[in-house]
């Protein structure tokens, strides 16, 4: 119940959030793979979810708080003060790709059933898009799904499938209409991970531990008026509004956390030729969350993000190289963040991904030179 | 300026190249970061190639060729300090493999786990550690150089090489950065340019697409300038060129190596794919002896004196 | 954190009150070299356009941070004289000190300022578009300071897209080194760089779709396709942050003076960005004077020298604003 103004009632919200998590957010670091690893995101997802603080702006009648990006935003930038652990772990597909998505497409069933297992920390989502053959150009993609009766038969091979090792459920984009080549008659799915014919194999990374995975799909049997959300052959729509997620407001978590980092950089610079370069770095981290701010608030508004999210994404992810270069140079690599699981150094090298991660930093331009330019396709 | 290899610059990389065949050297397994290449490393040792620049008719532009020649190998190995900043001092008072530090003798260094000498930059003097095995921690990298730290030097011979040995060391650290950066971008290049001839997406090779095309046109540049800038620097010597090759290298790698990986996408990212054999590398070097705007500083300050 | 809110209305209002810039501020009438809007300054004057930072009681309209940014943006893709800017600020300045009269000449346009870069080591300064002008604004890191200008002191120096002339040893008519006025000196250069930004980077698409070779417009080359791409992300961050750090100020947030020195160097840095690549995209004519992606080049680097350079507009953010 609210009878404080505005201003007010966002203050003493962001001193609940920071009490909150400095009370009870995790003592130990985060392991990065394997069993112990769904253990501790679930948990602290729980966690979360028992405070009151998990799907803040998701609707009510699925265990959200329908609140607005405001408190969204305060309760982000408490996160990532208190040094909270990274949203960009297991729990990320289901509360930034997966539930969204439900939310916009699903059936009432799809989203009752599924909607509060994952703000509840019961339940892991993996995204199936990428194939070996089909990277950038996601829409030549050939794993089918075959109609037989009420059910769908999957045969085919994801890659780039981050915690797909310890998932439940995942995301999957298949070819529904066998004569169909690109956009049309792809499906999106919703696969659980425990089926028979489902085989995962874990891929290593530059940045050390695996998230990322191979996962081969052999007959696998899916409930096809379940499984099947946005309507069957309609899947790119739906995925496109996946992806427009994951290039606008899913990012935020992280993006205000590269804003406090650059802080931290800003004080921790003594060095008279680094200082200029982390002037720039600092005043980019404030139009990056001019743009982001107000990137969110107009997605809110109308539902769906816009275009503007892929000039977002690609600025955040080229800010994010540059901060961790910064900060190499700054901390120098004979420091003790040279171990990798953590610090700097992870983040470095994690960096990379950030530009090649739903849809590369050249798809991007590609996408902003010609949906919001308007520049011409181009012949080959 | 004559940029042809001479007749014994040629024989000695030919010989180089031959050994190194004869080896058969086998890239780290999937999953692995990191492969000391200790059975090239004894064979450079009896070889006398890491003396080269020792010996009366060569030089330390001969030491820079196989120093860069060297770092192409996908697995690791101590030859770029040897070769470059070891005949600076008797062998026999510096042994190698050498592990270089700055400030202090307990930060992690490259090749510490494997080196007989380290040689710190103390800022006012040069120190000599000889190096037991036994006192090395190893430390846990993702920049696939073995890096390892001492914790005490009690116990350890250290040597003071006075502070007038600090600027050859620094000038030959420097040479020596350039030309092994120089090595790493060359693999780097040749492993990218043959996968995106081969990789196809939309129906066509990834390199038909003109932004990877200029891009790796500008990478090939970067490579060239980084190459040339460290040979001129080896057959000259001179402090002002050294510190203008490091700088140029320690700060192209950023745009170089992010752009390679660019282009190999996500499998680029992962442990099965070879680019980061060198990448890993470059990025390691990256902040090396303060990293590239301290490098600059250096360059300016030997380039230009105020009038 | 400022008060989450779109500004459509407050956009709205400047559109319509800017509208006339279009007819009155074409491209073209740069290229003679002369003094681009001298001729037109009462005309400006009568538009309410040189009161935007005066209040209502001192011959403004009431307008706030966010309508000041916006118009100074608006104005500033059509490559307004930097008088403009000098003359708005030095009214805020004059209106804040008690100047009372002098910052009405200034709204009513009888006395006109010119933008000035100061030198390090001289009392010389230069100033654009200074013909006709009584007063130079000349703005240094920590303070603002406001001079007359005697007509006999003027002399011609060079031409960047505007003349730019050098004027001795000017007398200081007000200094001020209040935080808030700096900020919005900066907000107001920002906006004016980020006008830029967006108009060279619209000039550059413009010719990317209708320049053709090898058979097809130019922009559908994937290279050139990513340069638009580039100056588009340059020229919204930097529109972005203006916005936001006019917000600020409107709001008194405890960030807005350390927002307004970052909108500066984003917006410097983006115009400085596109204005090269929109040099590149036209190709050849890109570089010659009968094409107009030089003015942007040239526009972009007065504006940056008048705030003491990249520099000191880097230094600025170097420790301002820690938590």
């Amino acid at each position: 119940m609210r009878e404080v103004n505005g201003d007010r009632w966002l203050d003493l919200f962001r001193i609940e959030a920071r009490d909150w998590l400095r009370a009870n957010k995790p003592n130990h670091i985060a392991p990065l793979e394997g069993p112990e690893s769904r253990h501790y995101v679930l948990d602290w997802q729980r966690r979360q979810y028992e405070g009151g603080w998990a799907g803040l702006t998701w609707p009510r009648e699925y265990g959200g708080r329908s609140l607005s990006v405001a408190e969204q935003i305060v309760w982000f930038e408490e996160y990532a003060r208190a040094g909270a652990p990274s949203t960009h772990n297991a729990s990320f597909v289901g509360l930034n790709h997966a539930g969204p998505t439900l939310i916009a497409c699903g059936t009432d069933e799809q989203k009752a059933f599924h909607l509060p297992k994952i703000l509840s920390g019961e339940a892991i989502w993996c995204q199936g898009f990428s194939e070996p053959g089909s990277g950038s150009d996601l829409a030549s993609l050939r794993t089918k799904g075959r109609i037989e009766g009420d059910e769908l038969i999957v045969d085919g091979q994801k890659i780039w499938s981050s915690y797909a090792d310890i998932a439940d459920f995942q995301e999957l984009l298949v070819r529904t209409d066998p004569d169909s080549k690109r956009h049309a008659g792809i499906s999106w799915v919703i696969c659980p991970m425990n089926l028979p014919g489902i085989t995962v194999r874990p891929i290593r990374t530059m940045a050390g531990p695996s998230k990322f995975c191979e996962v081969f799909y052999d007959h696998v049997r899916l409930p096809l008026k379940d499984a099947v959300v946005g309507g069957l052959n309609n899947g790119w729509k739906t995925a496109m509004a996946t992806l427009g997620f994951e290039r606008g407001t899913a990012s935020l978590a992280l993006q205000i956390k590269l804003i406090e980092q650059v802080d931290v950089l800003a004080r921790d610079c003594g060095d008279a030729m680094l200082a200029p370069r982390i002037a720039d770095l600092r005043a980019d981290a404030a139009a990056l969350k001019a743009m982001s701010y107000s990137f969110a608030l107009a997605a809110a508004a109308s539902g769906t993000p816009g275009p503007e999210g892929s000039l977002i994404r690609l600025f955040f992810a080229e800010l994010s190289r540059r901060v961790s270069e910064a900060a190499v140079d700054l901390y120098g690599i004979g420091s003790s963040e040279l171990a990798g699981d953590h610090g700097w150094a992870y983040d470095y090298l994690e960096a990379y991904s950030e530009t090649i991660a739903g849809g590369t930093a050249e798809i991007q331009r590609n996408i902003i030179g010609e949906r919001v330019l308007g520049l011409p396709r181009g012949k080959a | 300026m004559d940029f042809e290899l001479n007749e014994d610059q040629i024989a000695i990389l030919h010989g180089l190249d031959q050994m190194l065949a004869g080896l058969q050297i086998e890239p780290p397994r999937h999953g692995e970061t990191l492969v000391y290449g200790a059975a090239v490393d004894s064979e450079l040792a009896s070889s006398g190639f890491l003396d080269v620049g020792r010996e009366q008719n060569f030089s330390t532009l001969e030491s820079a060729l196989i120093a860069e020649r060297l770092a192409r190998l996908p697995v690791t190995v101590e030859a770029s300090s040897s070769a470059i900043i070891g005949p600076l001092f008797p062998p026999d008072e510096v042994e190698r493999p050498l592990a270089l530090a700055q400030g202090s003798p307990l930060v992690p260094a490259r090749f510490l786990p494997q080196a007989r000498s380290l040689l710190v930059d103390l800022g006012d003097d040069l120190l000599h550690v000889s190096v037991d095995p036994a006192r090395v921690e190893p430390v846990d990298s993702l920049f696939a150089y073995p890096y390892g730290r001492l914790t005490r030097l009690e116990g350890l011979m250290t040597r003071s090489l006075g502070r007038g040995a600090l600027a050859p060391f620094r000038r030959r650290w420097r040479m020596a950065l350039a030309a092994e950066s120089a090595g790493l971008m060359r693999s780097a290049m040749d492993t990218v340019l043959e996968h995106v001839k081969t990789r196809h997406q939309f129906g066509r090779p990834l390199g038909s697409f003109q932004a990877i095309q200029h891009r790796l046109a500008m990478g090939s540049g970067t490579m060239n300038g980084t190459y040339w800038l460290a040979m001129r620097a080896a057959w000259t010597d001179s402090d002002s060129d050294c510190a203008v090759a490091a700088t140029y290298a320690q700060d192209a790698i950023p745009t170089f190596t992010y752009d390679l990986h660019q282009f190999c996408g996500a499998m680029g990212l992962t442990l099965e794919f070879p680019l980061h054999y060198w990448t890993y590398r470059l990025k390691a070097l990256l902040g090396e002896l303060g990293g590239s705007s301290a490098q600059a500083r250096a360059a300016s300050a030997l380039t230009w004196t105020r009038a | 954190m400022i008060r989450l809110r779109t500004i459509d209305e407050q956009r709205e209002l400047v559109e319509s009150f800017t509208r006339p810039a279009e007819t009155l501020l074409p491209l073209a009438r740069l290229r003679d070299g002369a003094s681009p809007d001298g001729a037109n300054w009462t005309r400006l004057a009568e538009l309410g356009w040189l009161g935007i930072s005066l209040g209502e009681g001192q011959g403004g309209i009431g307008l706030g941070p966010v309508e000041e940014a916006l118009a100074a943006e608006t104005l500033g893709r059509c490559l307004i004289s930097p008088c403009f800017l000098a003359t708005v600020i030095a009214a805020r300045v004059a209106e804040a000190q008690g100047q009372t009269e002098l910052a009405r000449q200034l709204g009513t346009g009888s006395c006109r300022a010119a933008l000035g870069v100061g030198r390090s080591s001289s009392p010389d300064v230069y100033a654009a578009d200074a013909e006709d002008c009584a007063v130079v604004v000349l703005i240094a890191p920590d303070s603002i300071g406001v001079s007359s200008i005697e007509a006999a002191s003027v002399h011609d120096a060079v031409h960047w897209s505007v003349p730019v002339h050098s004027i001795v040893a000017p007398k200081v008519l007000s200094k001020t080194g209040d935080d808030g006025t700096i900020a919005f000196a900066r907000l107001l250069g920002a906006a004016t760089l980020a006008g830029i930004a967006s108009r060279s980077c619209e000039l550059g698409v413009d010719y990317a779709k209708v320049r053709e070779q090898f058979g097809q417009p130019i922009g559908g080359f994937q290279a050139v396709k990513h340069h638009c791409a580039n100056m588009a992300i340059a020229a919204y961050a930097a529109r972005e942050l203006v916005n936001y750090a006019a917000m600020a100020l409107e709001d008194e947030d405890p960030e807005a003076a350390t927002l307004a020195a970052a909108a500066i160097n984003v917006a410097a840095r983006a115009a400085r960005h596109n204005a090269a690549l929109c040099v590149q995209i036209h190709g050849g004519i890109g570089f010659s004077a009968e094409a107009d992606p030089h003015h942007f080049v040239k526009r972009a680097h007065v504006l940056e020298a008048a705030y003491s350079g990249i520099g000191a507009i880097r230094n600025v953010l170097v420790s301002q604003g820690l938590r």
